[in-house]
């Protein structure tokens, strides 16, 4: 009897097959495999070590981690086990960020102020394994607090070591120090080409939807030009923008001023603008159309005028729709800037391309880096808008 | 107080409504009654200009409707449908201030109003003005959107098969309450309805439709003994005789002052149609009427109840 019964328990969950993957996959990477790359300068190769070779005993307690995660995984732990391993999980990223700071200051400190400690590919596989673990554990967390728990403190401490100094001798932070001046202006221009393209598109495509909605002869033309600037690839795009864009610089002292020509921001902003147009508009159009109509029907036999409508009743229920739009432009936006650095624009992407031609990998991680955690942050904090907002609409939490 | 005059209305090559002419008196809840797609949504709509028609006049309190704005017309005559439309974002207050609101009344005398229209309708103001729409069952809603539409104390209301979404139980409760409200509150009712025992239940008078056209606009009494065409008597069929009986009560036959024994006992709100059924299970062709202090105020005759209808 009791054997019939346990073998529901003892078959393992989609989750759980996951989250050993995830442990293996980290244990695997902490054992073989670059962890750090010591080197004596910054463009000489120099020793690839393991994780048990750059730490000694430390290595050994990160395997102990990711063995315990595998443990959590096993059948039967349930829940707990989940929050287990997040939590392991959280404190194996933190515990390993600690260790390669460590190494590489006394790496430094021994070889030398031009030596350099770079982070090596198994260093961010473990990052990635740890990922896996977490994201394996989140759909166990019942609560929007389990799931923070299980989700933000690792990369929370993370980047506290970050902005305290603590990280400052690795190489990627040395090269930060080197190239502050730079990258700040990079990471303003990046920020300025998302925000400024993602904030002009809301205002137009709120224009453009709404109209296309309530006018059926906006529909087809809207539509039609958005779409001619969507399957255009952004090189060519920003290719045939060129003659029309310096034309407008040279004949127009005030667009001059501001910098517009040929090349630089301004062909790189109207192809970005015309980009994040799209899902704005769409979405503003849709989910103006597919309003339940009975709602509509009876905002109007109220007598609502069509202003009225708009502003208390369709766009407010639209809201949701058009915030997941604004998310997929600012994701796109902040995906596509890159290709600034291509025609003088600036950008993030200026330090990845600077980093291609020293061959300086840390360079290059210091450009993709920053565009990466920029994504993530923009699509994250847009989706908790999105959902506190449906919260809010639909009566509070239940 | 509103008055059709040769309305027509046209979809494509649909005539919707063909040529209606009716006239509602004040306080009046009248009933548009007829088969699925004969025009009563049409004819309704085209009272608050929610459908523009093709020809004819509609006058509203003597005012010509389409000589309004649309929307300042429909601000005075409420409006409830099936489907309800409560603005899901918004609370139950308000749901039920929004025409308030756009009369530009100030909070204070909103939220009264509110207040007041929730108890109207049987809905505590401290348990549910805070509430959402999801919040609430489908009954609930209804109430809701009741008191919506007399918000701003219209003297029109209409009403497209408001209570047709809901369970038999809490319709029939709404029906009463409502039919009740609103002779309290004297609004004169436009209601759209294809269920002919709701029809007969709440109207004073039924306009029953066929094909875009209107049959005939009468009391449910001459329209069971005067029906206009064969369509009528057909369309209302053979119970029709049986929900005429739900409409009256006991009150006011006159009894026969003979003894009352072993008759079976019933009030003076009885409704025809219960004291019916009482005397077939009772087997006999009389009752008793209790005169409310325990005894009997006389006896109730098959025949007397038969008459009294038919007159
Ligand atoms: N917006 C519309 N467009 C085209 N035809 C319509 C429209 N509204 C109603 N009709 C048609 O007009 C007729 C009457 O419809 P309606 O007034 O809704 O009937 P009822 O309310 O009695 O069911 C039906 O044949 C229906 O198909
Ligand atoms: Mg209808």
């Amino acid at each position: 009897m009791a054997s019939s019964s346990n073998t529901g328990t003892l078959r393992l969950s989609g989750d759980q097959i996951v989250g050993m993957a995830g442990a293996l996959l980290g244990a695997l990477v902490t054992a073989v495999g670059t962890y750090l790359e010591l080197r004596p300068n910054r463009i000489l190769g120099g020793d690839s070590v393991t994780a048990i070779a750059a730490f000694g005993p430390g290595a050994w307690a990160l395997l102990g981690l990711w063995a315990l995660m595998f443990a959590a995984c096993l059948p039967g732990t349930g829940r707990t086990g989940a929050m287990v391993r997040g939590l392991v999980a959280n404190t194996t990223m933190v515990v390993s960020v600690l260790l390669v700071a460590r190494r590489a200051t006394a790496f430094v400190a021994q070889s030398g102020d031009v030596a350099r400690a770079s982070l090596g590919i198994s260093f961010w596989l473990s990052l990635g394994a740890a990922y896996i673990v977490i994201f394996s554990a989140l759909p166990r967390a019942k609560s929007r607090n389990a799931r923070a728990l299980v989700s933000l403190p690792g990369i929370v401490m993370i980047a506290g070591l970050l902005f305290t100094g603590q990280l400052n001798s690795l190489s990627i932070l040395v090269e930060y120090a080197v190239n502050a001046d730079s990258f700040n202006k990079a990471l303003v221009q990046q920020l300025s080409y998302t925000l400024g393209a993602t904030g002009i598109a809301l205002v137009i495509g709120l224009l453009a939807g709404v109209g296309a909605a309530k006018n059926p002869r906006l529909e087809g033309p809207v539509f039609a030009t958005l779409n001619i600037a969507q399957v255009l690839p952004s090189l060519s795009f920003i290719g045939l923008l060129i003659v029309p864009m310096g034309w407008l610089g040279l004949n127009f002292p005030a667009l001059k001023a501001l910098g517009v020509s040929g090349i630089g921001w301004a062909p790189v902003f109207v192809v970005l603008l015309s980009y994040a147009l799209y899902p704005i508009t769409r979405n503003v159009y849709t989910s103006l159309k597919t309003l339940d109509e009975s709602i509509t029907d009876a905002a109007r036999g109220m007598g609502m005028k069509p202003i009225q409508r708009l502003f208390t009743v369709e766009l407010p229920l639209a809201f949701p729709v058009i915030i997941a739009g604004v998310r997929i432009a600012a994701v796109q936006t902040t995906a596509a800037a890159i290709l600034a650095a291509l025609v003088g624009g600036g950008g993030l992407g200026q330090i990845v391309f600077f980093g291609v031609q020293q061959t300086a990998t840390d360079l290059i991680l210091l450009g993709v880096i920053p565009i990466v955690a920029l994504s993530l942050t923009i699509d994250a904090s847009l989706r908790f808008v999105e959902t506190l907002v449906r919260t809010a609409q639909e009566g509070g939490l239940t | 107080m509103i008055r059709l005059e040769h309305v027509t209305k046209c979809f494509a090559e649909n005539t919707a409504v063909d040529d209606v002419s009716l006239e509602i008196k004040a306080g009046e809840l009248a009933i548009l009654l007829g088969p699925s797609g004969c025009g009563k949504t049409t004819t309704l709509r085209s009272i608050n200009r929610m459908t523009d028609i093709d020809s004819g006049t509609i006058f509203v309190d003597d005012i010509n409707v389409l000589e309004q704005q649309p929307d300042e017309l429909r601000r005075r005559i409420g409006y409830v449908i099936q489907s309800i439309g409560l603005f899901p974002h918004l609370t139950i207050a308000r749901n039920v201030a929004t025409v308030p609101r756009l009369l530009g009344w100030d909070a204070e005398r909103t939220n009264k109003r509110v207040n007041e229209l929730l108890e109207m309708v049987g809905l505590d103001p401290a348990l549910y003005a805070m509430k959402h729409p999801r919040e609430l069952s489908g009954g609930e809603q209804q109430r809701v959107g009741v008191a919506r539409a007399l918000a701003a104390d219209p003297a029109v209301l209409l009403m497209d098969e408001p209570f047709g979404a809901l369970d038999p139980l809490s319709r029939q409760r709404l029906q009463v309450e409502f039919r009740a409200l609103q002779r309290e509150l004297g609004t004169t009712v436009v209601f759209v309805t294809h269920d002919i025992e709701e029809a007969v239940l709440l109207g004073d008078r039924i306009a029953l439709m066929d094909h875009g056209r209107l049959i005939q606009f009468d009391r449910p009494e001459t329209l069971w003994l005067s029906p206009a065409t064969p369509f009528v008597s057909s369309f209302f069929g053979e119970e029709f005789a049986l929900k005429i009986l739900s409409r009256h009560t006991v009150f006011g036959i006159a009894l026969e002052r003979v003894s009352p024994d072993g008759l079976a006992q019933v009030t003076a709100e009885t409704s025809l149609k219960d004291a019916l059924a009482t005397m077939v299970s009772s087997g006999r062709d009389a009752l008793s009427v209790s005169d409310g202090l325990g005894g009997s105020a006389g006896v109730l005759t098959f025949s007397a109840l038969v008459h009294a209808v038919k007159e």
